[in-house]
């Protein structure tokens, strides 16, 4: 029998967020029960792509029982102020408190009011999952029922994203009679026992050792797809070489244009280049100047498509263009890697020599002629 | 959907008040003043955040608070030792629906139930002014201008009215102001009668007419005048038809009924209609119909078919305060609630015996005994009348005029009506006859009511005279023979003159109503037997 509960894991640009509208929008529509399907994700941005991606497939109208939301938003909504009452007065929770970082040690004890609520009534983020779990256990498990008798399935998306806290009310989601879908990236589900110690949250679970558990229990269904359809095999690769791991992804997509892959220009072309192109500018952070061109961070872009990407390196990209410097952690780059449908064109401010990986090339822009190197990757990606 | 139950906290008379609803009919009963409007009130803000149709927010006064809790607060001020904590009101409606989103225990009973919660409170906001304001001393009554009003479902979101699961309407009888009911009535047949295009090609006939009007030559005329003669700040004024907005063709349009448009209908059909209107529509998205004393302005037949709507209204929570009998007997007593100074009975706690007859009782004067303010029973019209008579012979005055309503009970009832009263702990006062047995028919009988000390039985002590007419008789003697005086007020044109005892009696016991309307009538004082005397004596 299949599991209620799936974990997808899902190449960049695979479409999940396609599929997890289409599945909800399947599921809202089959109206045999009067129960609604809650998507969540982590970010304001993934909120954003998945009621643009609703409306794509609904005649251009969110359905009235689909409901989307931040994960925070469902911690404090549907989690921690419908019962607050076993700690707190009557409708005391105000909002969520973002000042404090994760990491800030909170002294006071479990299950005291000080230790989530500050003087504004509003609760700490860092303890915002905590305060869920002892919610639910104070109250007898009336929140999770109450959240089953109002949701039949849950999407979470970017589950990799979820620590601590989190996964045990995924846990408890899972083992409630609601079907749960957890959808997280490829390249970052890897199921391994040897933890290092930064990849530990509070509670001593690593997320992908937490989904292992639940798949080893049969509590949760594995399903993966690392066939992307967003971008062709040079950037395919790219992306590879940027994130190497046994999780490699494959496209599917063959469309070429003009001007396709992975490519490093001179700063004296941009303007010329982004004239002709008009690529999506990116950054590491806004630390990296972009000769004006309005730019997007890379830790800001995940989930969106771009045709073209223009890409401002740091010093940790360049290392890995030039010198094929292996990066450390390559989250982040390989969002930035996996944006374009066509092409990445990486900016210098002079052409690097030619070397086995940097092709000397040239490129028509309009009237133009630009010289460029052309990156090459070596490793040729298996079908899996 | 229902209102399951409801919580009210230091609202006007009530202070702290939890009801269980039917979810059907629910019929609020009370003397004047006991609080059948206010619960009333309490529904339409927890419903629709709006009390009499308005912003129940704009209209907060100290006086909506509860008298005794405000007067701690106040007083708490005067002594200035230790404030009370400013008060608040709270109402919470515990809703009976399918859906779970509005469900939660933030609530004053703690209990996991879907349902909004109103509190009026201090504003946190204020916080510093008010406690500045209590240094010097500045606060003298509850300050409500530093108060505020949420309305939170007990899930702890925020209710948007508009978008509540809770619909419900308030049907004022006293008013003339139907304009939303109307509007709802026409565009809600157009929606149903008409398709889109048909709607559309209305609409567009109702912009051809407007537009031919302001095409009108004299309209031109007029505006051609206007023109040259009339000048504002030195600009050029012309007069036009207001713009409307898409749906103003629908306002235009009103109800006909047999040709008469609505607004000039009699006020208690339109009210009737209203009142059809709320209940039957089933297009009508209402689920909570609140009516206050809905028999105003309605005549007898209206009100049966007031009652005939209600009985068949399908899937809607009725709210009915009244005072009519009538109303109450119809739509069963045992969905009544009983008001008295801010608490409250449901009459479900009355034996099912006691509630059965009374939904058969045919004189349907239930409410009279409940709201009466001093009440006594009495077995017949010549009771009644001779009581009547005895108290203006001794106060000058009737007893109505001191608020004593003398009702006539069939005698099998007076168990109920003692019922209602030791429930709704009120004084009763029951004249009744020995018929020769005291013990049989009084002790026995009514023994346990006796016990309490609301009722009180008055009763003819010598068996002999078993009924009223043989007790006035005795008393009404000289030397074994009836006196003059009495002879004389129990005739007509001196009927009575020359009859003898056994004559008199046979008379009185024959023509019970005659001959106390000929005492009551008489221009000749009469004696009364003690236990009549005594019983007019009671509420003194």
């Amino acid at each position: 029998m299949l599991s209620k509960n799936i974990i997808k894991v899902e190449a960049a640009g695979a479409g999940k967020t396609y599929r997890i509208c289409e599945e909800a929008l399947g599921l809202a529509n089959e109206d045999t029960s009067k129960k609604k399907v809650l998507i969540l994700s982590y970010t304001n941005r993934g909120i954003d792509s998945i009621k643009t991606e609703i409306r794509n497939q609904n005649f251009g109208v969110l359905s009235k029982r689909i409901e989307i939301m931040t994960w925070y938003r469902f911690l404090l909504g549907e989690l921690i102020k419908p019962y607050q009452s076993v700690i707190f007065d009557i409708n005391e929770v105000k909002s969520i408190d973002f000042s404090e970082a994760h990491g800030k040690i909170n002294f006071k004890k479990k299950g005291t009011k000080e230790r989530y609520m500050n003087s504004l009534r509003d609760i700490r983020s860092n303890v915002a999952g905590e305060l869920a779990c002892y919610i639910e256990e104070k109250s007898k498990g009336k929140t999770i029922r109450r959240i089953g008798n109002i949701y039949s399935h849950i999407y979470i998306d970017e589950v990799q994203d979820m620590a601590g806290y989190d996964l045990n009310i995924i846990e408890l989601l899972m083992k409630s009679n609601i079907s749960v879908t957890c959808v997280g990236d490829s390249k970052q589900a890897i199921f391994k026992t040897n933890n290092s110690a930064k990849n530990k949250n509070k509670s001593g679970i690593y997320v992908w050792d937490f989904f292992r558990e639940m798949i080893q229990c049969n509590i949760v269904e594995i399903k993966r797809n690392l066939v992307s359809r967003r971008f062709n095999q040079q950037i395919c690769d790219f992306a590879n070489d940027v994130f190497p791991n046994e999780n490699n992804i494959s496209t599917c997509m063959d469309e070429s244009t003009e001007h396709d892959g992975v490519i490093i220009l001179k700063r004296s072309d941009v303007n010329l280049y982004y004239a002709h192109f008009k690529p999506t500018v990116l950054r590491f952070n806004c630390k990296t100047l972009t000769d004006s061109y309005y730019a997007i961070n890379f830790g800001e872009c995940k989930g969106m498509t771009f045709e073209r990407v223009l890409i401002y390196p740091n010093g940790v990209f360049k290392d890995f263009l030039l010198k094929k410097k292996v990066i450390e952690s390559p989250q982040k780059y390989y969002v930035a890697a996996t944006r374009a449908k066509y092409s990445i064109a990486f900016v210098l401010d002079v052409l690097p020599k030619e070397t086995d990986w940097l092709k000397k090339d040239f490129l028509n822009v309009g009237s133009g002629r630009i010289e460029i190197r052309t990156y090459i990757t070596k490793i040729k990606t298996k079908e899996l | 959907m229902a209102i399951k139950k409801l919580f009210i906290k230091n609202y006007k008379s009530i202070e702290n008040m939890v009801i269980e609803l039917n979810g059907d009919v629910n019929i609020f009963v009370g003397e004047n003043d006991s609080g059948k409007s206010t619960i009333l009130e309490a529904l339409s803000i927890i419903t629709t955040s709006r009390l009499n149709g308005f912003s129940f927010e704009k209209q907060i006064k100290a006086n909506m608070f509860n008298q005794s809790i405000r007067e701690k607060y106040i007083d708490s001020l005067v002594n200035g030792q230790c404030i009370e904590v400013p008060p608040q009101i709270i109402i919470e409606a515990y809703l009976d629906i399918e859906d779970q989103t509005y469900a939660g225990s933030n609530n004053e009973l703690r209990e996991d139930c879907p349902g909004i919660r109103m509190e009026l409170s201090l504003n946190v906001e204020y916080e510093t002014a008010y406690k500045k304001m209590l240094k010097n001393r500045e606060i003298y009554d509850i300050p409500v201008e530093l108060y505020a009003v949420s309305y939170h479902y007990f899930s702890s979101e925020p209710v948007v009215y508009r978008f509540a699961p809770v619909k419900a309407v308030f049907i004022d009888t006293t008013r003339k102001d139907y304009s939303y009911m109307m509007d709802r009535f026409v565009s809600d047949n157009i929606s149903t009668y008409l398709n889109l295009r048909e709607q559309t090609d209305l609409s567009t006939a109702y912009r051809k007419s407007r537009h031919s009007f302001q095409e009108n030559n004299i309209v031109k005329q007029l505006n051609d005048l206007v023109r040259k003669n009339v000048k504002m700040n030195n600009k050029e004024v012309t007069i036009d038809l207001r713009e409307n907005e898409v749906e103003e063709w629908k306002h235009q349009m009103s109800i006909m009924v047999e040709n008469i448009p609505f607004e000039n209908l009699g006020f208690g059909t339109q009210n009737a209609i209203k009142i059809e209107l709320a209940i039957k529509n089933s297009k009508e998205q209402i689920d909570l119909v609140l009516m206050e004393e809905p028999e105003n302005n309605l005549s007898y037949t209206n009100m049966v078919k007031l009652v005939k709507h209600v009985l068949e209204s399908k899937g809607k929570q009725v709210f009915i305060s009244t005072h009519s009998s009538y109303i109450a007997n119809k739509l069963d007593l045992g969905k009544l609630f009983l008001l008295r100074d801010g608490n409250i009975k449901p009459m479900s706690e009355l034996s099912e015996d006691t509630k059965n007859y009374f939904i058969k009782l045919p004189g349907y004067d239930t409410l009279r005994v409940i709201l009466a303010e001093k009440v006594i029973l009495v077995e017949g019209p010549t009771d009644d009348l001779i009581i009547q008579r005895a108290y203006l012979d001794k106060y000058g005055k009737l007893p109505i005029a001191h608020g004593i309503d003398i009702i006539v009970v069939d005698s099998l009832a007076f168990k109920r009506y003692c019922d209602i009263a030791v429930m709704m702990n009120k004084k009763i006062v029951i004249v009744t006859d020995n018929d020769g047995n005291i013990q049989k028919n009084i002790i026995d009988k009514y023994g346990e009511y006796m016990k309490k000390n609301n009722l009180v039985f008055f009763y003819e002590l010598d068996e002999t005279l078993n009924t009223i007419e043989p007790s006035v008789l005795a008393v009404n003697c000289v030397d074994g023979k009836p006196s003059d005086d009495f002879k004389e007020a129990i005739s007509k044109k001196g009927s009575m003159k020359s009859k003898d005892m056994q004559d008199i009696l046979h008379f009185m016991k024959n023509n019970k109503a005659e001959w106390a309307l000929r005492v009551f009538d008489s221009n000749k004082k009469i004696n009364y037997p003690e236990y009549i005397n005594n019983a007019i004596k009671e509420y003194n």
